[in-house]
């Protein structure tokens, strides 16, 4: 072998080496969701449930290296307690979030505090519905990855309804007939458990999505602008008036104020009541009450005007949510790519009773999750009020204010009024 | 009435030698010492956060935002805050009720466990029992019992008291319902402090003023009672600091309603601070609900000290 042809050897050699360690190069970022085996190194990931996430980790972690260290608690004690360590630098890499600004902790307080990771350009954000950009978005970039949706629905005993001859009612003129003819059947229609103040949200909330963001779209725009408040819009008028009158007519059980929210899902299990209005999410607790299971319970969109096509149903998401300070910020990021796959995104959601919030998640075949489709595809939901208010004390004081009226204590007016001096205090 | 009963604390010497003047003891450095460990970690952990915290109450911290020095406008707002006055109305009232009745019962159940009654000590277990449960789970449990058509109302129904049922949460008497059962949470604390103390009572002054021919009555108010006032005085210390700063059972079984007619104080500090993350004015309610227990244990303290009697 002469000495050019040495070199020319050496040169091949050098430029295939070279070539080949460029293209690993190149291929190195796009492949970190394809092969992340290297990220090793520990993911801190605080949320509220077990259910769903836990069985999702074994895989993350022998493919990626990472170990991941879980905290679980309660929404609303998770984020007290993350919005102190996020003020202290000690929050975890990964987190859970509530929508819109419904908490100091939510992911647009967040965001204006500088606290959460741009996820604009991550791979599954392409498959978040546009329907959710107000709870998530700030200067067109995406900051929160939508884990699952929630509806807020009435759920039937199968039993009851057939015991009263009634279907699940589309329009509010038949939700009443079907209220009488099961009051007749000697059931209790509905069962409201308001000794929770928290349960008086979901009826509300029902009614409102279709009589104030299905008939006044501009409301919360005009709110904001000045031009409207709550004792001027008819759709919230309206909304607390049916919702009174379905406890002054007599459809609910005797003593709603008395009743923790459990109890009145218990009822609904036994057959003692026939309707309960809950978010999705409280279907697994449900279910557990009915002796037969799915078998015994049905769902519907609750209508609150006489065209079907007008009813719209709560939907919100759960988030989680990236730390800007996170420790670990790539393995955060490979988990969020991880669980976006479409069927761990549709596992994640039926084990929390909920539906899948990406659009390219496999669809889960349920009762709740069949109700809903048609009202998802025709883009007929709202997010759950709270979550588009710009703060939690205004839901509080709508919260106390209906349980005051079923008191006796204040009228509707009082109630609308309690709402816009919550709102005022809160936008100052 | 033969029984000598002295005043306030004993200065009486440590030991005496008959013919001599008793000597006293020493006071020695040593202990101070022994003290300084806790003292350090009590000063880190709860009184440096404590007052740090406090200058909170002076500003308007909120969610992130670190906010400036408002004087005492938090505080302002506190007086023309409409739930927090109703608050801090229902908070005195439920101080004044469980401290009255809770010591009352508890006086009434360890006089009668301090008798010779048969399975007394059974009894006394029993009425204890409930303070080894967390606040949690007494207002869940009570919740449930309260429930409308729960065990509460059977039981009364079944006692052919049907007319006593009612909203018991619903409505408001729900205050009432929970004093009941915090009352039955923590009267057993109450009983084993006065059973301590009536244990350290001589039976000897009872039985000379028997012999003297007091009745049970006389006896009572006359020897027994005057004996128990440093149990009085620690019961009631005890009773009204934790009935001022009560929130588990009223977060636990209504939340603070319906409407606003369970709110406490603490309650309202707790939703203003870490729910809606409104620092500043959390904070000033805390300072002023530790002012207003501070003031009230100072006088409490002050009156009860003057009854003590020792034997």
């Amino acid at each position: 072998m002469s000495h050019r042809t040495l070199i020319r050897l050496a040169a091949v050699a050098t430029a295939a080496t070279l070539a080949a360690s460029l293209a690993a190069c190149a291929s190195g970022d796009a492949a970190a969701g394809d092969d992340p085996g290297s990220l090793g190194g520990t993911l801190t990931l605080a949320t509220s449930s077990e259910a769903g996430i836990s069985p999702l980790l074994p895989d993350f972690e022998s493919d990626t290296g990472v170990e991941v260290e879980t905290t679980f608690a309660e929404a609303g004690a998770l984020g007290e307690q993350l919005t102190i360590q996020l003020n202290a630098g000690t929050a975890p890499d990964l987190f859970r979030s509530a929508p819109g600004r419904a908490a100091p902790s939510a992911v647009l307080n967040l965001v204006d505090a500088g606290k959460l990771l741009d996820l604009s350009g991550q791979p599954w954000a392409e498959h978040v519905p546009s329907a959710f950009a107000p709870l998530q978005e700030a200067d067109g970039k995406l900051y929160a990855y939508p884990t699952f949706g929630q509806a807020i629905l009435a759920f039937y005993n199968v039993a009851a309804f057939d015991k009263a001859g009634v279907e699940p009612p589309t329009t509010w003129s038949e939700l009443i007939d079907v209220l009488d003819a099961l009051k007749a059947a000697g059931v209790t229609p509905l069962s409201f458990g308001f000794a929770d103040n928290y349960v008086t949200q979901f009826p509300t909330y029902a009614l409102a999505s279709s009589l104030v963001n299905g008939l006044e779209p501009d409301f919360y725009d005009e709110l904001a602008s000045g031009e409207t408040s709550f004792a001027e819009s008819d759709g919230w008028r309206e909304t607390f008036e049916k919702l009174f009158s379905l406890i002054d007519d007599g459809y609910t059980n005797a003593d709603p104020l008395g009743t923790p929210g459990d109890p009145a899902m218990q009822a609904v299990g036994t057959g003692e009541a026939a309707i309960v209005i809950m978010p999705s999410g409280a279907a697994p607790t449900l279910v557990g009450f009915v002796p037969d299971g799915w078998d015994g319970l049905g769902v519907f969109a609750l209508p609150a005007t006489d065209d079907p096509s007008e009813t719209f149903i709560p939907f919100s998401p759960d988030y989680l949510v990236v730390n800007a300070d996170a420790k670990n910020r790539d393995a955060a990021l490979a988990f969020l790519e991880h669980i976006s796959d479409p069927d761990r995104a549709s596992e994640l959601a039926e084990a929390q009773g909920a539906i899948p919030a990406l659009k390219n998640a496999t669809p889960i075949d349920n009762p709740v999750n069949e109700s809903i489709r048609s009202y998802l595809q025709e883009e007929h939901t709202s997010p759950f009020q709270n979550h588009i208010w710009p703060g939690g004390q205004l839901a509080a004081a709508m919260m106390a204010g209906i349980q005051q009226v079923i008191q006796g204590e204040k009228d509707v007016d009082g109630l609308l009024a309690d709402m816009d001096a919550a709102y005022a205090e809160i936008t100052g | 009435m033969t029984a000598v009963l002295s005043r306030g604390r004993s200065d009486a010497p440590v030991r005496s030698v008959p013919g001599r003047p008793a000597p006293r003891r020493r006071p020695t450095v040593a202990p101070t010492w022994f003290l300084l460990p806790a003292l350090v970690v009590y000063a880190l952990v709860v009184l440096y956060p404590s007052l740090a915290g406090s200058v909170l109450a002076f500003t308007d911290r909120s969610g992130f935002d670190p906010g400036e020095w408002v004087g005492l406008a938090n505080f302002e707002k506190l007086l023309r805050d409409d739930a927090a006055r109703a608050a801090l109305t229902n908070t005195v009232a439920v101080a004044v009720v469980i401290t009255v009745v809770q010591t009352t019962l508890g006086l009434l159940l360890a006089l009668a466990l301090n008798s010779a009654i048969r399975a007394r000590n059974l009894m006394r277990t029993l009425f204890f029992a409930p303070m080894m449960l967390s606040p949690i789970i007494v207002g869940l449990l009570w919740q449930y019992i309260y429930t409308p058509g729960g065990p509460l109302d059977s039981t009364l129904e079944g006692l052919g008291l049907g007319f006593l049922t009612r909203s018991w949460l619903g409505s408001d008497g729900a205050l009432w319902a929970i004093v009941a059962s915090i009352i039955w949470h923590h009267v057993g604390i109450v009983m084993a402090i006065y059973l301590a103390g009536l244990q350290s009572i001589p039976p000897e002054l009872t039985e000379a003023a028997q012999v003297d021919g007091a009745g049970a009555v006389r006896r009572f108010w006359y020897v027994t009672r005057p004996l128990l006032g440093q149990s009085t005085t620690i019961v009631i210390a005890l009773t009204l600091t934790a009935s001022f700063k009560l929130f588990d059972q009223m977060f636990v079984m209504t939340g603070g309603g319906p409407g606003v007619s369970t709110q406490t104080l603490s309650l309202v500090m707790y939703q203003q601070a870490f729910v809606y993350g409104e620092y500043g004015y959390g904070t000033a309610i805390a300072l002023v609900l530790t002012m207003i227990v501070a003031a009230v244990v100072f006088v409490q303290l002050s009156i009860t000290r003057r009854g003590e009697h020792q034997v």
